[in-house]
């Protein structure tokens, strides 16, 4: 390329980057567009709100994951307009009439749209405002859903049951913090009542909260006013009865709302509680009556749009939670927890093992030593992140690497990356950096395209409450997941070496012998796997084996890698049917892993892993379809080379 | 002839087929219990030596296909294996394996599954049956109790024996092993109604289920003492027994879960449960309990993965049930197997032999050569 071509490339990218901050400055000052989080008007910066604590799922997480948990289940995704939920979160807690507009409400189904009378848009995402004149509507057909049997509930019903909940927990987040907002319900006008009150003169804008901490004043007022005829009350008695009565209404309208934002007795049993409910049994303690005050003063410090006092006061919420819980090591978890959240380490993995895949392709293709340094150097690049990640959720969780479906890929694509490195130590042909970027890249897209429902770091449930078993059995096992899977890599790069250079015997035999090796490796692994789930089984249920289908799932890998191995030793297959062989064994896996949950009811809650099936059954037929052709053209290729076996 | 023998036996192509139908097996019995329940899968795959079609024998089945795996492997231990250190980890890796298998058989074989279900304060020595009823008898309802009990299996209708201790005749007149009892109303004919505890008139057989823990069976039996004969109808769901008066004396009769004497008391003290603050998933299940040995006590705690163990009994935690009175219920698997660490064993050993194997390979170090398939092992 000669040098004007370059200044042309130069001049282009700049121009990419002009319009690109151009539009950013447009968004930040233009005009205030409600359907769009990022034109919503002013806001202060949320690094402290972010990192405040809530129990959410009997999980206690930052303010950023609880958001972003809430927004996936209300809308299929992490972000709103490509910002965090958090931002979003604030907004609902702090000026939820001004959210009102964006659209956070996922509807898949275009009948669905049509049963609540909405006009259908391509995005299926709609905002409360639309959906306000089909509440209704909503209600009804949501109580009629209800009625029927689950298994007699089609996808619109279904459908219908989650929004309805999901709209009765976007109300329950849109009121949780009412108390801390000005209503006109509690506008005060005469003087002597408002002095009672200890509101300062200027004091326009009235919240609960300021009348529930002065109650006491309206005391002498509102007693005894059942004696007296309504029409001799004084005005006083007047306006102290209708702002107390304003007091208990909203108290008990607002009662047991599931945004749980206070630790009550961090001493023997944890309780926590929604704001309304503490307000509603009535404040004893000081401490909590502070956090409610803090939180009063972060709505004034939003509205405000004061950068200082917002964090200043969420500083002071924050104290006030930690004084409590000053024994739980999950409150010191909080800032790792958004880091991680920030981190976004595993994306940053997939993007190293991304690029060490087109170079490890080069090196093979090629033999260019500097595309073989470049392929090592960004798996291990990918593989700081990758491991990094997985420490930091073991750290945040205090268990072991694998807990559920979504950490089953991050350890297999971790492992599958490190077993690449290993085999290319010793074989020095690129074989293993290939096996090694593309197995992590793909192993890390699957947990993030199918198995990040809800939140990944949830609780877990009594049976596997145990950290020795899922240190052991289930590590086993997902070991010989990797291992078999590595395997299976190694056999499709047999194959089509076979086919398209059949001559090339050294490569052959060496991806042979790594293969081989793989799959015993697998073999022990996936064994012992299988029966320490065996003997936990024992321990838990009191039965060692029960053909149960997640048993039989590993009980088939197991039998057909020693099939592999038997039939190889019998004569019955030989190399090519090895590699073969071993490309089945991924399907085998991938019953195992994921068929299990396929066969059954689901294991989702919200039901966004659509296409997980569809994923399952083309992969499986893809591969089947891959050894039924590959297999036949590789034995030709191998019979016609030159000096073959 | 022997050679025949062994050499069939020991064929590595034998052990393919075997592993391959055992795929097939575990496949097709998986599908098979989303219809039907995991314990038809095991009844119909596992524990048959042939999945029949009607009475056609149309696959071999999971008793079958194991057995010939092990006489396959013992053979080819005994006359084809070669024994040497290279070799040691195979060896010992199939020796585990058939101690596994033989492991499985003792279980399937002598294994006994039971329940115990206890309200906090309660106690027992017998614990019951999941699927087995037995038809008891017993003439004193103070304690110590003297049951006299026959299995629900040999029930056939026209079916009939004397019970001598009680100087008494029973034939069987109908049994259904599920059933739906009918009231007065319900019933059809007005014929005189069989005596029975609960007001039952009638039964109605029902369809078995994939699940027969859910089974409630129903019988009915004509009793004959001296001269005097009743009709007498039992249902499985009945909490009372029903009891027959005549001048020779009392007899009580129930059809009830099947129950196995236990070598302790068990009594439930407290059931504890918790909770992930501010969720409904559970953390932890736990009950304490006493155990009473012949008059020696102490207590005792079950837990989720925390089994309480006695001689070749086991209790698991397995369940709970809030009662309408408040008081909860706590549920314990009891099971009782000989062979309990025989698969312990056998998994030690297989996969030391195995990691034996691949090291041992691994050190050698050498490509696999295609000519002399024998030699072919793991190496890298």
């Amino acid at each position: 390329m000669n040098k004007q071509g370059i200044w042309k490339w130069v001049l282009l990218g700049l121009a990419i980057l002009l319009i690109g901050a151009a539009r950013e400055c447009f968004h930040r000052r233009g005009r205030v567009d409600r359907t769009d989080l990022r034109r919503l008007g002013p806001a202060p910066r949320l690094d402290e709100f972010k990192r405040l604590p809530i129990l959410f799922n009997g999980r206690k997480m930052p303010m950023d994951s609880y958001a972003s948990n809430v927004l996936l289940q209300l809308s299929g995704r992490r972000t709103l307009n490509r910002r965090p939920a958090v931002e979003w979160l604030a907004w609902m807690f702090f000026n939820p009439e001004h959210a009102e507009a964006l659209p956070v409400f996922l509807i898949e189904h275009p009948d669905t749209m049509q049963a609540l009378g909405l006009e259908a848009h391509d995005r299926g995402r709609f905002s409360f405002e639309q959906l306000v004149p089909s509440l209704e509507a909503l209600a009804q057909q949501a109580v009629q859903a209800n009625q029927l049997e689950v298994e007699a509930r089609g996808p619109v019903e279904r459908e219908l049951l989650r929004l309805y909940e999901n709209v009765s927990y976007y109300l329950e987040l849109y009121h949780t913090l009412d108390f801390a907002r000005p209503n006109p319900d509690f506008a005060v006008h005469d003087p002597e009542v408002r002095q009672r009150l200890g509101l300062a003169e200027d004091q326009q804008e009235i919240r609960f909260l300021d009348i529930f901490f002065g109650a006491g004043g309206l005391r002498e007022y509102v007693e005894g006013l059942d004696q007296i005829e309504p029409a001799a009350w004084t005005p006083q008695q007047q306006e102290a009865f209708r702002v107390s009565s304003a007091l208990f209404g909203h108290v008990r309208r607002f009662s047991r709302l599931r945004v749980t934002l206070l630790p009550v007795d961090p001493h023997g049993q944890e309780v926590w509680m929604a704001p309304w409910d503490l307000l509603r049994i009535g404040i004893t303690d000081t401490g909590m009556a502070n956090a409610l005050r803090r939180l009063g003063d972060m709505q004034q410090a939003w509205t405000a749009v004061d950068q200082k006092a917002f964090n200043e006061a969420a500083r002071a919420y924050d104290e006030i939670l930690k004084s409590r819980l000053f024994t739980d090591r999950a409150m010191a978890r909080m800032d790792l927890e958004v880091r991680y959240n920030r981190l976004r380490l595993f994306s940053r993995a997939s993007t190293a093992y991304t690029l060490a895949f087109f170079f490890a392709f080069a090196f093979f293709i090629t033999g260019k030593p500097f595309a073989f340094r470049a392929g090592v150097v960004l798996v291990l690049l990918g593989l700081l992140p990758h491991i990094s990640g997985m420490a930091m959720r073991m750290m945040i969780m205090g268990r072991p690497p694998v807990t559920n479906l979504y950490s089953t890929f991050l350890f297999v694509g971790c492992l599958v990356a490190i077993f690449g490195l290993l085999l290319e130590a010793m074989q020095r042909n690129g074989l293993g950096l290939l096996a090694s970027s593309f197995g992590g890249l793909a192993m890390l897209f699957l947990a993030n395209r199918f198995f990040s429902d809800g939140d990944t770091m949830g609780k877990l449930v009594a049976v596997l409450n145990s950290n020795f078993w899922l240190s052991t059995h289930v590590l086993a096992i997902t070991t010989g997941y990797a291992g078999v899977v590595f395997a299976g890599l190694l056999g499709h790069v047999y194959l089509l070496q076979a086919i398209f250079g059949p001559g090339n015997r050294d490569r052959l035999s060496a991806i042979y012998r790594a293969l081989f090796g793989m799959l015993g490796f697998g073999l022990i692994f996936s064994f012992l796997g299988t029966m320490l789930g065996g003997v936990w089984a024992d321990q838990s249920w009191g039965r060692f084996w029960g053909w149960d289908p997640k048993e039989n799932g590993a009980l088939l890998i197991v039998l057909w890698c020693a099939l592999l191995f038997h039939a190889r030793i019998a004569g019955l297959i030989r190399n090519l049917g090895m590699a073969a062989g071993s490309v089945i064994g991924v399907v085998f896996v991938l019953m195992a892993w994921l068929g299990v949950n396929l066969l059954g009811v689901g294991l989702h809650s919200y039901g966004f892993i659509t296409g997980l099936g569809g994923l399952f059954f083309a992969t499986v037929a893809a591969e089947l379809l891959f050894v039924g052709v590959a297999t036949p053209l590789a034995a030709r290729n191998l019979i016609e080379a030159p000096d073959n076996e | 002839m022997k050679d025949l023998f062994i050499d069939f036996f020991s064929s590595l192509k034998l052990t393919v087929l075997c592993l391959a139908l055992l795929m097939v097996l575990i496949f097709w019995g998986t599908l098979y219990q989303v219809e039907h329940g995991i314990w038809q899968a095991q009844q119909v795959f596992f524990r048959s030596w042939f999945i029949r079609f009607g009475f056609l024998p149309i696959f071999p089945g999971g008793k079958l296909v194991m057995s010939v795996l092990f006489v396959n492997m013992l053979v080819s231990l005994l006359f084809r294996m070669e024994v040497s250190f290279r070799k040691a980890g195979l060896v010992l890796t199939h020796l585990g394996l058939m101690l596994l298998l033989a492991g499985g058989w003792v279980t399937y074989r002598f294994g006994q599954e039971s329940f115990l279900s206890l309200v906090e304060g309660e106690g027992s020595n017998v614990s019951q049956s999941y699927r087995d009823w037995e038809l008891s008898l017993w003439t004193d309802p103070s304690p110590p109790f003297r049951v006299i009990a026959y299995d629900t299996d040999g029930l056939r209708p026209g079916r009939s024996w004397r019970v001598p201790e009680l100087a008494l005749e029973l034939e069987v007149e109908t049994y259904y092993p599920n059933s739906v009892p009918l009231g007065p109303v319900q019933a059809a004919d007005n014929a005189q109604p069989p005596l029975n505890a609960s007001g039952i008139h009638a039964l109605q057989p029902a369809r078995t289920r994939p699940q027969p823990e859910e089974h409630m069976p129903g019988l009915i039996v004509r009793a004959r003492r001296g001269r005097d004969e009743h009709r007498v109808l039992l249902f499985g769901g009945e909490a009372a027994p029903t009891r027959i008066e005549d001048n020779v004396g009392t007899v009580f009769m129930a059809l009830r879960r099947k129950r196995y004497p236990l070598p302790i008391t068990v009594t439930l003290h407290q059931f504890n449960r918790e909770y992930y603050p501010g969720s409904d998933i559970p953390r932890s299940f736990s009950s304490l309990i006493e155990v009473d040995n012949r008059g020696l006590q102490r207590m005792a705690l079950i837990a989720m993965n925390q089994p309480f163990r006695f001689r070749d009994f086991t209790f698991y935690q397995a369940s709970f049930a809030n009662l309408q009175d408040g008081s909860e219920m706590s549920t314990f698997a009891v099971t009782r197997n000989v062979g309990r660490i025989l698969p312990y064993v056998a998994t030690a050993m297989t996969v030391i032999g195995l990691i034996l194997h691949f090291l041992v390979e691994l050190v050698r170090r050498r490509p696999v050569p295609h000519a002399q398939p024998e030699t072919a092992g793991a190496s890298s």
